[in-house]
C-alpha cells in the first residue's frame, strides 16, 4: 500500500486479543506425574549403578559387583601371611626376604631351611626361636638368636597356630618356591609336641627333628 | 517484546547441559582410569600397544573399518560353573554331597550317574547357577581334599557367538587415543580378533582378497594396501601367497603390516575387577563366526567349559 492509501483509510478500533482464562492443571494429571517419577527413581535406584564408574551392565550395583567376584581362599590366606611376616619378621628379615647378614640374620631367599621338602622344621623354628650358628646357603650366621616369634604372637593356641601356617605358607610360596597352604591343624600338633620345650631351639636340634611327618 | 536474552538464555543453558552430561560427567567417571591388574592372576592391563600396531589404529580409522565393525562385546548376565578336578580321599560323603549339591541346585541326579561323574574328573558338577548357590555347593563339596571351583562364565549373545569372553568396559580402550567403538555390526564384531585371529599373515591376506578365506564375505578388498611388483633377484619374503603373473609378486605396504600388526593386537579378554571372568584359558574352541575358509586359523576365543 501506499501512503497515500493508507491516511485515507478510516480509523477502527483493533479487535480484542484472544484470551487464554486460567485453568486449574487436573489433579489426575499430577498423580500420573508424580507416579511416573517415583517409578523413575525406583528403575534408576535398582539398574542405574549411582553412575559408579565399575558398575557395569548387566551389573546393576556395586554391591552385586563386589558379591560376583572370584572367591580366592588360597590367595587370602598367603595375603593375610604376608601381612603377619611384615609385622613380626620383617625387622630382621626383611620384607623381600634378604635377611640382614650384619646384623646375623640370616636371609630367607634361597634358604634350604626354608625351601625344604617339609615344614616340620620351620614351625619348630618359628613356635620357639633359634640360638647358636646357623648355616644357611652355605655360609654361617652366628651373632644373633631368633626370639620365640610363634609363641609370642597374639591369641589362644588355636589362632596361634592359625598365624604361624599363614607366614609359613606365606614364606615358603614367596621366599622358597614351594606353593602350597600348611594347615593350621598341622601347625597344631606340632606345636603340641614341642610344647613342653622352653629354651630356644638350635640347628642340631631342628636338624634332629624330621622334616616332614 | 524483546526475546534476545530468553532465547540467549536457553540456548545457553541447552548446550551447559549438554556440556555437562556429555563431557563433564564421563570425564569425572572414567577419565582418571589408570592401568590396572587383571583378576585373579594380577597381571597388568591393558598394555599399550606396540608401535607397529598403534601406527596401525591410524589405518583403521583412516580407511572406515569402524563403519562395519564394531569393537564393543555385549553381556546379558553372569552365571556360575562349579567344577570338580580332585575326588580326593572321602568318596561316601562326596557322593552324599553331590547328590545334596545337584538336588539344590535344581539339576537333580541319579546315584549311579553321580558314581560315573566322579569316577571320570575333572568335571563340571553344576552348570548355570547363580553365585550363591555355587558357593554354597563349593563349601558343600570341600569335604576330604576334594577340589571344587567355581567359574564365572558370562553369557550373552555376543559371547555365544565367540566374540569375546566378557563386556568391554572402558579401561579396555585405555591406550586407543582415538577409541574406534563402532556402531554397526556389518562384519564381526573385532573387540577380540587378535585373540581369534592372531596371525598378522592372516589378515594380510584377508585384507587383499577377503573371499580367498571367508566364503560370503561382504568386505571390500583393501588391494591399495598392497603393491604389484615386479621380482627383482628373488621374492621377498612378505609376499602374499597368491597366484600373482610370473615374475611378479605381491606385497604389502607398511599400512597394511600396519594394519594386520593392529588386528592382531585386539584383544580385550582379561579378567578385571569390573568384568570378572573366570573361564580357564585352555578350554576347548567354541564354534564362532570367525571366518570358515580352509586355510583360516581357527583358534577361536574360550567361550564355554568343556562339554560334559
Amino acid at each position: 500500500m501506499t501512503p497515500e492509501a493508507n491516511q485515507s483509510m478510516p480509523m477502527t478500533p483493533a479487535p480484542a486479543e484472544p484470551r487464554e482464562e486460567p485453568n486449574v492443571v487436573p489433579v489426575w494429571l499430577l498423580v500420573c506425574l508424580a507416579l511416573l517419577l517415583y517409578w523413575g527413581m525406583v528403575y534408576f535406584d535398582q539398574r542405574g549403578g549411582w553412575f559408579n564408574e565399575h558398575v557395569y551392565i548387566p551389573y546393576r550395583s556395586f554391591q552385586e559387583l563386589v558379591s560376583m567376584q572370584p572367591s580366592n581362599p588360597e590367595g587370602d590366606f598367603i595375603l593375610q601371611g604376608k601381612k603377619l611376616f611384615h609385622d613380626n619378621c620383617a625387622v630382621c628379615h626383611m620384607d623381600t626376604g634378604s635377611g640382614n647378614p650384619a646384623n646375623g640374620c640370616p636371609p630367607l631367599v634361597g634358604s634350604e631351611w626354608v625351601a625344604a621338602p617339609g615344614p616340620d622344621r620351620i614351625i619348630r623354628l618359628v613356635s620357639k626361636g633359634l640360638t647358636g650358628p646357623i648355616e644357611v646357603g652355605g655360609k654361617v650366621y652366628n651373632t644373633g638368636t631368633m626370639l620365640a616369634m610363634g609363641d609370642q604372637l597374639p591369641g589362644d593356641e588355636k589362632e596361634k597356630a592359625e598365624k604361624i601356617a599363614a607366614i609359613i605358607s606365606y614364606i615358603r610360596t614367596e621366599f622358597g618356591k614351594k606353593p602350597g597352604l600348611i594347615k593350621p591343624e598341622h601347625v597344631q600338633a606340632v606345636r603340641a609336641e614341642i610344647a613342653k620345650h622352653t629354651a630356644n631351639f638350635t640347628p642340631d636340634e631342628l636338624k634332629a627333628a624330621p622334616e616332614n611327618e | 517484546m524483546n526475546y534476545g536474552p530468553v532465547i540467549f538464555l536457553a540456548a545457553f543453558f541447552a548446550l551447559a547441559g549438554s556440556w555437562f552430561g556429555f563431557v563433564l560427567t564421563p570425564q569425572m567417571q572414567v577419565g582418571h582410569l589408570q592401568q590396572t591388574n587383571t583378576i585373579p592372576a594380577g597381571a597388568l592391563y591393558p598394555v599399550a600397544r606396540p608401535g607397529l600396531a598403534r601406527q596401525g589404529l591410524d589405518i583403521y580409522r583412516a580407511n572406515g573399518c569402524a563403519y562395519c565393525h564394531s569393537q564393543q562385546v555385549g553381556q546379558i548376565g553372569t552365571v556360575c560353573d562349579v567344577l570338580l578336578t580332585d575326588a580326593g580321599t572321602n568318596q561316601p560323603a562326596l557322593l552324599e554331597a553331590l547328590l545334596k549339591v545337584r538336588q539344590d541346585g535344581g539339576q537333580p541326579l541319579s546315584e549311579a550317574a553321580a558314581k560315573q561323574l566322579l569316577a571320570a574328573l575333572p568335571k563340571p558338577v553344576l552348570q548355570g547357577v547363580t553365585k550363591e548357590v555355587a558357593d554354597t555347593a563349593v563349601k558343600a563339596l570341600a569335604v576330604g581334599d576334594a577340589k571344587p571351583s567355581l567359574w564365572l562364565v558370562p553369557v550373552g549373545s555376543d559371547i555365544a557367538r565367540g566374540w569375546g569372553l566378557r563386556h568391554s568396559v572402558a579401561e579396555d580402550f585405555l591406550f586407543d587415543d582415538t577409541v574406534m567403538l563402532g556402531s554397526q555390526r556389518i562384519g564381526p564384531d573385532l573387540a577380540n580378533v587378535g585373540v581369534r585371529l592372531s596371525d598378522p599373515k592372516w589378515h594380510l591376506l584377508h585384507l587383499y582378497a577377503p573371499r580367498s578365506l571367508v566364503n560370503g564375505s561382504t568386505m571390500p578388498p583393501y588391494r591399495f594396501l598392497f603393491e604389484k611388483r615386479r621380482i627383482e633377484r628373488a621374492p621377498t619374503s612378505d609376499a602374499l601367497p597368491l597366484p600373482a603373473p610370473p615374475g611378479y609378486e605381491i606385497v604389502p605396504k607398511p599400512e597394511a603390516k600396519a594394519l594386520a600388526a593392529y588386528l592382531a593386537s585386539l584383544r580385550a579378554d582379561a579378567p578385571l575387577w569390573e568384568a570378572p571372568v573366570t573361564v580357564p584359558a585352555s578350554v576347548p574352541p567354541a564354534d564362532t563366526n570367525a571366518p570358515a575358509g580352509g586355510t583360516a586359523i581357527t583358534n577361536s576365543a574360550p567361550t564355554n567349559p568343556p562339554a560334559k
